[in-house]
């Protein structure tokens, strides 16, 4: 499972998601039952209106999170699960002084930094933004993250330990690792990577890169969970992937060999992708809104992100996920795809190009 | 009238609008290489497409209405259905089954099948799931076409080919014309087959530019314009052959395919089997390879419901859009009325826009009334988007009606409203229920403008697929499909097929 937190853009629509970042199998019965067992035990909330929260993010994702604010609040809330973060963003600049829009709750920070541009964005209060360490969040006050999705190399430590594992991601194209390697080119995640490479090193590096993958014998797999089943049965040494999808797999089976090894902080192959959230410029009731951005980031809602999408949280003492350790020991640096703008969409096309066929 | 063309201008002027306002960078965007290139592909597009699925839709109309072709009444059903499939889903079939170590590989062993990708990709892809609208009208139409002719061309010893080409093909032209000016508008207004098969088009890039509002409103003016010159130029080919008028009866004739019966079938079998049963076979697969599995369930899918909501916002759009259009299109076929034909175009031209284009200009006239992500402006969407399918039904089956029963029945003294009601609708109801139908279709799969106008909380199978697919929650999705291709299956049975 898992395009859902993969895509910071690619797919609105439907199956396409499964092109750009869908994956097979997994997640657990589970998992689901996780969902329940996070209870944020909230105080009822004095409102007068109805909030509305436009969700870039799916509704099987955060659905059950933002009902319980509801619920134990008590605040009146409209959820509107509208497809992908970026054409949510266009719909609310687009609707202008008159949006119905409180709240804009995306998957990626670019749609949000679209709507900074504009100005549509109030700054967040300072108990807000207090919460959430400065790199994951806007400089200037605008929007928070709201959890944290990291790249990551998977392997499996007795077969190829982690000293025998690359230094950088860029290394992948040396000799030594030909045919060893998987990747889920058609993936969003991958993608990110890819969109992230382009800002970082620019197109011709990137090109190269990805050229340099395919003369080595990489291999492609239509998602990251086949990837790491790929891992474990030992078809391929490690692959590329989201750290999520190890996680989410050891959790339907604990004899799953395979875990995460992350690239050193400085280097692109482990950079972090956050979903974030927002308060409008035409919420009706600001206070409320900034309320329940700061529900986002309290320590329960983190810990349902932690527990339930198996993400990293974005505010310090809340565990990581599984025995992974805690984002800012992982991370590296913050994905800001912004920066692509519209070319940001080219990168499918650019892998394309470099031959790689998924 | 006016009041319909009114409505139809909407998503045009407020392309104007923008673009006006966009000035010079606007001006900038839209010559860039950029949009012009795209301009460029969805033109290869639309033609290859519109040239190949009417080919294909005229020749199944034509094996099913009036051969020997062995099971032809069920080939007949079936060739209608790969219309209920959303191109997003056929387009992932195709690429997921015939890539290697796809469906068809694992299943039969087939590795050697080209990647669909690129123009034949799109072009494969779009010929199957549009090439029905060129069916249906041609097929309705030789339904009700006189047989004399035809007799009399086999008297003369014609051979069936000939006496396709001299007498069938002349008498179909007026609904060939129709369909294949629904292709061609269908093709370049769809986003989910090329961004599947990577094929860079204006509508991608729409999407890809949604960010950048200056670049995705030059490149939707580009759009609209190209739309419009299709829809124009069609009005004025079709100003050259007069409609032959029907008898509206049962015609019977059926040509003798020979030693040509059985490869005949092999054709339009296999047409189904990749239009119709390659995708539905690719999302069956999904379900029970997830079953299998045991992977998590969507918490949020209630099937009953969205499949409720998807059936009467269907119904309601379909009426709505009907109603809407035939008073164009009577004014244009019964009347000849000049400034009616023009409100035709741009009908017909708005059924070329992207879902997105249209949605995102009624956010921009409806956002801050109390209609705003009602219902109202919904079922707005669906007919200013949808229309045009409705418009060309519509004409076709006006046209098949004679006005020498009009003028009979006025000689006996029956006023203007008594004729209409009595002859009139009467007659055309078949053609305007499959008008009816061609829109029910389309917004039982339609996404982009449903996901972005709909009430809150208001789901359809579409949106639900979308969510789960998304998700990667791989039963419900396929399981939702199915129940969507099968609702419709239902749908156009009972309301359409049923009365033929």
């Amino acid at each position: 499972m898992s395009s859902r937190r993969a895509a910071a853009v690619p797919c609105f629509v439907a199956l396409l998601a499964t092109a750009c970042g869908g994956d097979g199998d997994g997640g657990s019965e589970e998992t689901l039952a996780d969902a329940d067992e996070v209870d944020c035990q909230l105080e009822p909330v004095e409102a007068d209106g109805e909030l509305t929260v436009y969700s870039g993010r799916n509704e099987e994702l955060v659905g059950p999170l933002l009902e319980q604010y509801a619920s134990q609040t008590g605040v009146d809330i409209a959820i509107d699960y509208g497809g992908d973060s970026a054409t949510m963003a266009r719909q609310i600049s687009e609707e202008g002084d008159a949006s119905p829009a409180d709240v804009f709750f995306s998957q990626a920070p670019g749609p949000l930094a679209f709507l900074g541009e504009q100005g549509r964005l109030d700054t967040l209060p300072d108990s807000v933004l207090d919460k959430v360490p400065e790199q994951y969040r806007a400089a200037d006050g605008t929007w928070v993250g709201a959890s944290g999705r990291v790249r990551v190399l998977v392997h499996d430590p007795e077969r190829t330990p982690a000293d025998t594992l690359p230094a950088s991601v860029f290394d992948l194209i040396k000799p030594e690792y030909r045919g060893k390697l998987g990747i889920a080119p058609s993936n969003a995640s991958f993608q990110d990577f890819v969109s992230y490479l382009r800002i970082a090193i620019g197109e011709d590096e990137t090109m190269a890169f990805l050229e340099g993958l395919v003369d080595n014998d990489v291999r492609t797999y239509p998602n990251n969970v086949a990837i790491v089943e790929a891992v474990d049965s030992g078809e391929i040494d490690m692959g590329l992937a989201n750290h999520y999808y190890v996680l989410e797999l050891l959790a339907q089976d604990e004899s799953l060999t395979t875990r995460n090894h992350y690239f050193p902080a400085e280097d692109p192959g482990a950079i972090i992708l956050v979903a974030g959230a927002s308060v409008l410029d035409t919420a009706d009731d600001p206070e409320l809104a900034s309320q329940f951005v700061e529900f986002l980031v309290s320590e329960c809602a983190q810990r349902y992100f932690v527990d339930v999408t198996k993400e990293f949280s974005v505010i310090p003492g809340v565990q990581p996920p599984g025995d992974e350790r805690p984002l800012e020991a992982v991370g590296g640096e913050v994905a800001d795809l912004a920066e692509l703008g519209a070319g940001f969409e080219n990168t499918a096309d650019l892998i394309a190009e470099s031959g790689l066929e998924g | 009238m006016v009041a319909t063309a009114a409505l139809f201008a909407i998503p045009f002027g407020y392309l104007g609008v923008r673009a006006i306002g966009n000035g010079g960078a606007g001006w900038e965007a839209t010559v860039d290489d950029a949009s012009i290139e795209p301009l460029w592909r969805s033109i290869q597009l639309v033609v290859l497409t519109t040239v190949v699925a009417t080919t294909v839709g005229v020749g199944m109309a034509w094996l099913t209405a009036r051969t020997n072709l062995p099971g032809r009444r069920l080939l007949g059903v079936l060739a209608v259905l790969p219309l209920v499939i959303p191109s997003y889903v056929a387009a992932y079939a195709y690429v997921s089954a015939f890539a290697r170590g796809g469906l068809l590989d694992e299943a039969l062993g087939v590795s050697w099948l080209p990647a669909v990708r690129g123009l034949p990709g799109a072009v494969f892809v779009l010929t199957a799931v549009s090439y029905p609208y060129v069916y249906l009208p041609v097929a309705a139409r030789l339904r009700t076409l006189p047989p004399s002719l035809e007799e009399s061309a086999r008297m003369l010893g014609r051979s069936s080919w000939q006496t396709f080409r001299s007498v069938v093909l002349p008498q179909c032209a007026a609904p060939i014309a129709a369909g294949s000016l629904l292709v061609a508008l269908y093709t370049l207004s769809d986003f989910g087959a090329v961004q599947y098969v990577r094929y860079d088009t204006l509508t991608r890039r729409i999407f890809a530019a949604r960010l950048d509002p200056v670049t995705s409103v030059a490149v939707s003016l580009l759009l609209g314009v190209l739309a419009l010159a299709i829809a124009g130029g069609e009005h004025l080919a079709r100003r050259r052959f007069r409609p032959v008028s029907g008898v509206g009866m049962k015609a019977s004739i059926t040509h003798r395919l020979g030693s040509l019966r059985w490869p005949a079938f092999g054709a339009t079998a296999g047409v189904i089997g990749l239009a119709l049963i390659t995708p539905v076979g690719v999302v069956t697969w999904w379900v029970i390879r997830g079953q299998r599995s045991g992977v998590r369930r969507s918490r949020a899918v209630d099937l009953p419901q969205e499949t409720w909501s998807t059936a009467w916002i269907g119904v309601v759009s379909a009426v709505a859009t009907v109603a809407v259009v035939l008073p164009v299109a009577w004014l244009v076929m019964r009347r000849q009325h000049r400034v009616a034909a023009a409100a035709g175009t741009l009908v017909m031209a708005t059924f070329g826009l992207p879902g997105v284009v249209i949605a995102l200009s009624l956010v921009g006239i409806t956002v801050g009334t109390s209609w705003y992500k009602g219902f109202t402006v919904l079922v707005l969407a669906y007919v200013l988007h949808f229309g045009g399918q409705a418009l060309g039904a519509a004409q076709s089956a006006i046209g098949s009606v004679s006005v020498r029963y009009d003028e009979a029945a006025r000689l006996l003294g029956a006023n203007r409203w008594r004729r209409l009601w009595r002859i009139d609708l009467r007659l055309m109801a078949p053609g305007l229920a499959a008008a009816g139908g061609l829109v029910l279709l389309s917004v039982m799969k339609e996404l982009p403008a449903t996901l972005m106008l709909r009430p809150i909380e208001f789901n359809t199978l579409a949106t639900r697929i979308n969510a789960t697919v998304e998700d990667a929650l791989f039963i419900d999705a396929g399981g939702l499909s199915l129940v969507l291709v099968a609702l419709s299956g239902v749908l156009t049975w009972a309301l359409v097929l049923r009365r033929h």
